[in-house]
C-alpha cells in the first residue's frame, strides 16, 4: 500500500495566446490585399482585354474602321454601304417635316428634305443637298475615332511579371479606356446640336436645290442612337413666345444600337475588373 | 520641409498664399511636356492637373507649380514664337483653356468649352503691311483645325477639308523663303492634308481656309511629323510601329523603317540634321539614326561636294542604323502607349556665314517626360556631323550609349530635402496622416491617421508648436480612436448648416464605418456600419427637405453606395447600393422627395428617399435633362400646386411599395396626413387604390380602427366605381369555379 507519497497532478497548458497585435492585424490584411490583387491580375486581366478588345472589333467591323483601328485586331478592310432612311416625325403633325438622308458610314450623300411652309407654293417647301464638300456627321466619325483610339490602348504585356506595380498601371489604364468608351457612348447618345450661327456658317446649309429661305434653317445630329432632322423657322412671335418653331423628324439607326450594346458590355466588364482590383490595392 | 511659394511680386491688393510642404513630394504624373522657344523654360502638364515650371540652366530645377485644371493636362503651348514670351496656354481634357503667364504665375483667363484640344503651336503671319498677328493652330477630338487667338482664346475661324475631314493628329509648318507657309496635317486615319496659309487675316467663321490637297498615305498611326526647313524637301513621319522620310515634292517614300522591336512603339520623331533622325519610343528610349546619303540625294542633281558633307552611305550601309542612343526601362516592365511624351529644342549654336555658304553649327536638346515617376529628361545631343561619323571606325562601334545631360523629378529633388520632421508631436507625422479637417468655429484641428486614430487639437497652438520655438509644455490634444483603418474623410455638419446639432462630428474609414463623434466630450455617439467599401465623402441633403431627412446627411462609399444617416436618431435611413458604376454626383428634389444619383456611365438613379425604394432609372438624354432640372427646387420651401402633396403621395407610394413600417409612422405620426389625404380621395381616384391595398392586405386591422372616417370617405367613392364592380363580379367567379 502507497503512503507518504503526496499525489501531486500537473497539467501542462499551453501558453496563453498573445492578444492580437494591431500592426500585426494590418499587415496581415496588407498581404492578403496583396495576395488578392496579384490573383486578380493573373486570372482576370487577360481574359478581359480580350474579351473586350474583340465587342471593340465587332464595334470596328460595324464602323468600317479598318483604316483607323489598331492592325493586332484584324478588322479586314471593307467598304460601307449606301444606305437610305426616311426620317419622320413621331409626336405632332406628321406631315411638318419628313426627310430622306442617303448616308455612307459617317457621310451624308444626298439629303431631301419637305418642310411645312406656308409661303411656299402649296403650302410646303421640298429642297435636295448635295454638297460638293464633304458632308459628314460628326458625331459618328468622333464614335469611329474614340472606339480606334481604344484599340490601341489595352496591350496585353508580360503574362508572368505582374507585381503591384503593373497593378497600378494596369489600373490607370483600364480607367482611361473606361473613359474613351464614355467619352465614344456620349458622342452618339447625347445630342451634339448646332448653334443657328453655327448653322449659317455650315457649309452644306448653302448647298440645298433650291436654296433655302431667309428664315429657315435644316440641321442634321444624332441624339440616343436615331438620325435626327431639325428645321427652325422664324415665325413672328404671336405664334410662338421665342419667335422660333422647331420641328423634328428622326430614324433609328440600328447599326448603331449594335455598336451600344457591345460598348456597353465593354463597359461593364471592364468596370467589373476596375472594382476589383481598386478593392485590393 | 521647404516652402516653393510661387514668385510673386507683391501688391497691397494681393495676397500671396505661402505652401508649406511635407516629406512626400506632390504626385505628378507628367503627361504632357513644352519646352519654350527661349530654351530655357520647361513646362510639364499632370494627370492631376498640375502645371510645373520648370528652368533649365545647368540643370533642371522646378519653379513653379500652378493649379488651374481639375482634370488632366491635354495641350501646352507658348503664345507665340518669340523668345521674351511669357505667356502660354493649357488645354485639360474637360475642355478647359487656360491663359497663364510666366513671371507671377497668374492665370489670366480661362474659357470652356467641349472641345478637347490635344496639341496647341503658335504661328504668326503678316496681318497688314506694318503689323504681324499671331494665332493658335489647335487639334483635338475634332475635325480639322480650329484657330484661337492667343489674347481672349476665342476660336477665330477654322482650318477645314473638302475632302475627308478627320481629327488631324499632328501638324507641321513649312517655311518657305520664297513663296506663302504651308501647313501639312496628317490624319489618324493616314491621310495628309495640305493647306496654304494665305489671306489669313480675312478668314472668319463663315469663311475657312480649304486644303489644297489631300493624299491618302497607307500608313497606320501616325504619331508625329517633323520638318526641317534646311533640307527643303523631306519630311519624316513618325508612325507606332514604323517611321518613314517622304520627299515633298512627289510625296514619294525616300527611307522607310520598320521597327525591330515590336514590344515598344515610336512616339514622336524630329529631323535633326540633313541625315539624322532621331526618334523616341514608349519605353523612354531615344534612338538616333543614320539614314543612307544616298537615298537622299535628289536624282539627277550633282551631290554637293565639301569637306564637310558625307557623299557616300557611311559604311556602304543602305538601311538607316542607329548612332546614338539612351536607354529607356527595362523590356519587362509595361510601357502604355500615353507614358512618355518629348518635345525638341532646336538649339543654334553659332551660324557663321563663311565663303561657301552658310555654316550652322546646330545642336539639338531632346526633352523627354516620364508619367511613371513624374522625371523630365534633357539630353544635349551632341553634333554627329561628318567629322565625328567619319571618326567612327567601324559599324559594330555603335551605337554610342548616353545616359541624357540632366534628369530630375519631383520625388528627386524631395530627397535631397533631408530636413528632418521633427515636431514635439510625433503623432502628427505626416507619414501616418490621411486626412485632416479644420473646424473654424472652434479652432480645432482634426487629423485622422492611417491607423485609424484621428488627433484633436486646438489649430493654433498645434501650429506654432510644429513651426516656431515654444516652450515644451504638454501638448493639449485628445486622441479619438474607434476606427480600425485608416480614416479618409472627416465632416462638421454645424458648419456646413446650422440646423444640425454643433457637438456632432463624423467620420469615415477604410474600415467601412462612419463613427459619429461628440465634438466637445471626444466620446463615440454611434457607429454606422451600412456600407460596403471604404467611405469616400459626406453630403448635406438641402434644407427644404422632409423632417427626417434633416436630420440625416449622406455619406458616400467605394462600393457605388449611399447612404442617408440619421445622426440625430442612429439610423440608417436609406442606403441606396444598386449601383453598378461609380457616382461622379448626388442631386436632390426635395419636394419630389428625391434623391438623384448620376454614375460614370451617364445613367441617373433616381431614389425616393422617405420610403427607401427605386423610383426609376434613367439614361441618356432623359438622365441630362432630370439631372438639370433639380435646380428649379432649391430654395423653394413650400410645395405648389404643381408638386404634389406632399406626405399624401408619400403614403400612396409606401402602400403601393408595402412598406408597413413607413405606412404606420405616416398615419400614426403625422396627422396632416389625414386631411391632405381626403382632398385628393375627393377630387381623384386614389381612393380605390388605396381600398385595394387595403383589401389585399386584410391585416390593416388597427387601420381600421382609427381612422374610420378615412375609410368611409374611400369607400362611398370606391362603391361608386366601376373597377370595384369588376372586381367583384371577379371575386364571384373564382369562388364558382373553387
Amino acid at each position: 500500500m502507497e503512503g507518504g507519497h503526496s499525489l501531486t497532478i500537473t497539467t501542462n497548458y499551453p501558453p496563453a495566446p498573445a492578444s492580437p497585435n494591431p500592426q500585426d492585424e494590418r499587415d496581415q490584411i496588407k498581404a492578403n490585399r496583396e495576395f488578392e490583387n496579384l490573383w486578380i491580375q493573373r486570372n482576370d486581366v487577360e481574359t478581359t482585354l480580350r474579351s473586350a478588345l474583340n465587342h471593340l472589333k465587332s464595334c470596328c467591323v460595324i464602323l468600317n474602321l479598318s483604316a483607323k483601328c489598331d492592325e493586332r485586331l484584324q478588322v479586314s478592310m471593307s467598304h460601307g454601304t449606301t444606305e437610305k432612311y426616311q426620317l419622320m416625325s413621331r409626336t405632332g403633325s406628321s406631315d411638318s417635316l419628313k426627310a430622306a438622308v442617303t448616308l455612307l458610314d459617317d457621310n451624308v450623300i444626298q439629303a431631301e428634305v419637305t418642310i411645312k411652309y406656308p409661303k411656299a407654293g402649296g403650302g410646303f417647301f421640298r429642297a435636295v443637298a448635295q454638297p460638293d464638300v464633304q458632308w459628314k456627321l460628326q458625331q459618328l466619325q468622333d464614335l469611329g475615332n474614340h472606339i480606334s483610339r481604344v484599340t490601341y490602348n489595352g496591350d496585353g504585356g508580360e503574362k508572368d511579371h505582374f507585381n503591384s506595380t503593373t497593378g497600378k498601371r494596369i489600373l490607370e489604364e483600364l480607367k482611361s479606356t473606361m473613359n474613351e468608351i464614355s467619352l465614344a457612348r456620349n458622342s452618339i447618345m447625347l445630342p451634339r446640336k448646332r448653334s443657328l450661327l453655327e448653322l449659317c456658317y455650315f457649309p452644306p446649309t448653302r448647298k440645298f436645290n433650291p436654296p433655302l429661305p431667309q428664315d429657315q434653317l435644316i440641321s442634321f445630329y444624332i441624339s440616343c442612337c436615331r438620325l435626327v432632322c431639325a428645321s427652325y423657322q422664324m415665325v413672328p412671335k404671336t405664334v410662338h413666345p421665342q419667335g422660333l418653331s422647331v420641328f423634328m423628324a428622326e430614324s433609328q439607326l440600328p447599326h448603331l444600337d449594335d455598336v451600344i450594346k457591345h460598348l456597353n458590355i465593354v463597359m461593364n466588364i471592364v468596370q467589373k475588373l476596375i472594382s476589383y482590383l481598386s478593392a485590393t490595392m | 520641409m521647404s516652402d516653393v511659394a510661387p514668385a510673386g511680386t507683391k501688391s497691397p491688393a494681393l495676397s500671396v498664399p505661402v505652401v508649406i510642404w511635407g516629406p512626400k513630394p506632390p504626385e505628378n504624373k507628367i503627361c504632357t511636356i513644352r519646352v519654350l522657344p527661349d530654351g530655357a523654360t520647361i513646362i510639364t502638364g499632370s494627370e492631376n492637373g498640375h502645371i510645373v515650371i520648370w528652368k533649365l540652366s545647368e540643370g533642371l530645377i522646378p519653379k513653379q507649380l500652378m493649379i488651374g485644371h481639375s482634370q488632366k493636362i491635354t495641350a501646352i503651348s507658348q503664345t507665340s514664337n518669340s523668345t521674351t514670351n511669357t505667356r502660354f496656354v493649357s488645354a485639360s481634357s474637360d475642355g478647359r483653356v487656360c491663359l497663364w503667364e510666366i513671371q507671377d504665375g497668374r492665370c489670366i483667363d480661362s474659357t470652356s468649352s467641349i472641345t478637347i484640344h490635344r496639341y496647341i503651336y503658335p504661328f504668326t503671319y503678316k496681318s497688314s503691311r506694318h503689323t504681324r498677328a499671331t494665332r493658335l493652330f489647335c487639334i483635338g477630338d475634332y475635325s480639322d483645325i480650329q484657330v484661337m487667338d492667343p489674347q481672349d482664346l476665342t476660336v477665330v475661324f477654322n482650318i477645314a477639308s473638302r475632302v475627308e475631314p478627320d481629327w488631324i493628329s499632328c501638324f507641321t509648318v513649312i517655311s518657305h523663303t520664297e513663296k506663302e507657309d504651308q501647313l501639312i496635317g496628317l490624319t489618324l486615319s493616314g491621310m495628309m492634308k495640305v493647306w496654304t496659309l494665305t489671306d489669313l487675316e480675312k478668314k472668319d467663321p463663315s469663311c475657312s481656309l480649304y486644303e489644297d490637297e489631300s493624299k491618302r498615305l497607307e500608313i497606320q498611326h501616325i504619331r508625329s511629323v517633323s520638318y526641317l526647313s534646311s533640307t527643303r524637301r523631306m519630311l519624316l513621319i513618325v508612325a507606332s510601329s514604323s517611321w518613314m522620310i517622304i520627299d515633298m515634292d512627289d510625296l514619294s517614300t525616300v527611307v522607310f523603317y520598320k521597327n525591330k522591336n515590336t514590344t515598344k512603339r515610336c512616339t514622336s520623331g524630329y529631323l535633326t540634321d540633313s541625315d539624322k533622325v532621331t526618334i523616341g519610343y514608349t519605353d523612354e528610349s531615344i534612338n538616333v539614326f543614320q539614314l543612307p546619303i544616298i537615298s537622299l540625294q535628289k536624282e539627277g542633281a550633282e551631290p554637293i561636294v565639301s569637306s564637310n558633307r558625307p557623299t557616300t552611305n557611311y559604311f556602304d550601309e543602305s538601311e538607316p542604323f542607329i548612332v546614338a542612343t539612351v536607354n529607356g526601362v527595362q523590356d519587362n516592365v509595361k510601357s502604355c502607349l500615353n507614358d512618355v511624351q518629348y518635345a525638341y529644342l532646336p538649339y543654334d549654336l553659332t551660324s557663321e556665314p563663311s565663303s561657301s555658304g552658310m555654316t550652322e553649327k546646330r545642336r539639338f536638346s531632346v526633352i523627354r517626360s516620364s508619367k511613371r515617376d513624374g522625371s523630365v529628361l534633357v539630353w544635349n545631343m551632341p553634333p554627329f556631323d561628318h567629322q565625328f561619323m567619319k571618326a567612327v571606325p567601324a559599324l559594330r562601334n555603335l551605337p554610342f550609349k548616353f545616359n541624357g545631360t540632366y534628369r530630375e523629378s519631383l520625388a528627386s529633388i524631395w530627397q535631397t530635402i533631408n530636413e528632418s520632421e521633427d515636431g514635439s508631436m510625433p503623432v502628427l507625422n505626416s507619414d501616418a496622416v490621411c486626412c485632416s479637417l479644420f473646424v473654424t468655429s472652434q479652432g480645432k484641428l482634426f487629423l485622422g491617421r492611417s491607423d485609424g486614430i484621428i488627433v484633436m487639437t486646438y489649430a493654433c497652438e498645434t501650429l506654432a508648436r510644429q513651426w516656431l520655438r515654444v516652450p515644451a509644455e504638454r501638448a493639449t490634444s485628445r486622441k479619438l480612436t474607434g476606427h480600425d483603418a485608416a480614416v479618409r474623410t472627416m465632416f462638421y455638419p454645424f458648419e456646413h448648416d446650422t440646423k444640425y446639432d454643433p457637438q456632432y462630428f463624423v467620420s469615415g474609414s477604410d474600415d467601412f464605418s462612419v463613427i459619429v463623434w461628440n465634438i466637445n466630450s471626444g466620446s463615440k455617439i454611434h457607429r454606422f456600419t451600412v456600407h460596403g467599401g471604404p467611405i469616400k465623402s459626406f453630403l448635406i441633403p438641402p434644407s427644404n427637405c422632409s423632417k427626417q431627412v434633416t436630420k440625416c446627411i449622406a455619406s458616400i462609399a467605394g462600393d457605388n453606395s449611399v447612404a442617408l444617416l440619421n445622426i440625430r436618431d442612429s439610423k440608417c435611413m436609406l442606403l441606396a447600393s444598386r449601383h453598378p458604376f461609380p457616382i461622379i454626383q448626388v442631386k436632390w428634389r426635395p419636394l419630389d422627395d428625391f434623391m438623384l444619383v448620376k454614375l460614370s456611365d451617364g445613367s441617373v438613379y433616381v431614389w425616393q428617399m422617405e420610403t427607401a425604394n427605386l423610383d426609376r432609372i434613367a439614361t441618356g438624354l432623359l438622365a441630362e435633362d432630370i439631372m438639370a432640372a433639380c435646380d428649379e427646387q432649391i430654395g423653394i420651401e413650400e410645395g405648389t400646386d404643381e408638386t404634389q402633396a406632399h406626405h399624401a403621395v408619400q403614403l400612396i407610394r409606401a402602400l403601393k411599395n408595402k412598406n408597413m413600417e413607413a405606412v404606420n409612422k405616416k398615419l400614426l405620426e403625422e396627422q396632416p396626413v389625414v386631411e391632405e389625404l381626403l382632398l385628393l380621395i375627393k377630387t381623384s381616384r386614389v381612393a380605390v387604390e388605396l381600398l385595394y391595398n387595403l383589401v389585399h392586405q386584410w391585416q390593416f386591422y388597427h387601420f381600421l380602427d382609427v381612422h374610420r372616417e378615412l375609410i368611409l370617405y374611400s369607400l362611398r367613392f370606391l362603391l361608386l366605381s366601376p373597377e370595384f364592380f369588376i372586381w367583384i363580379r371577379q371575386q364571384k367567379r373564382q369562388k364558382g369555379k373553387q
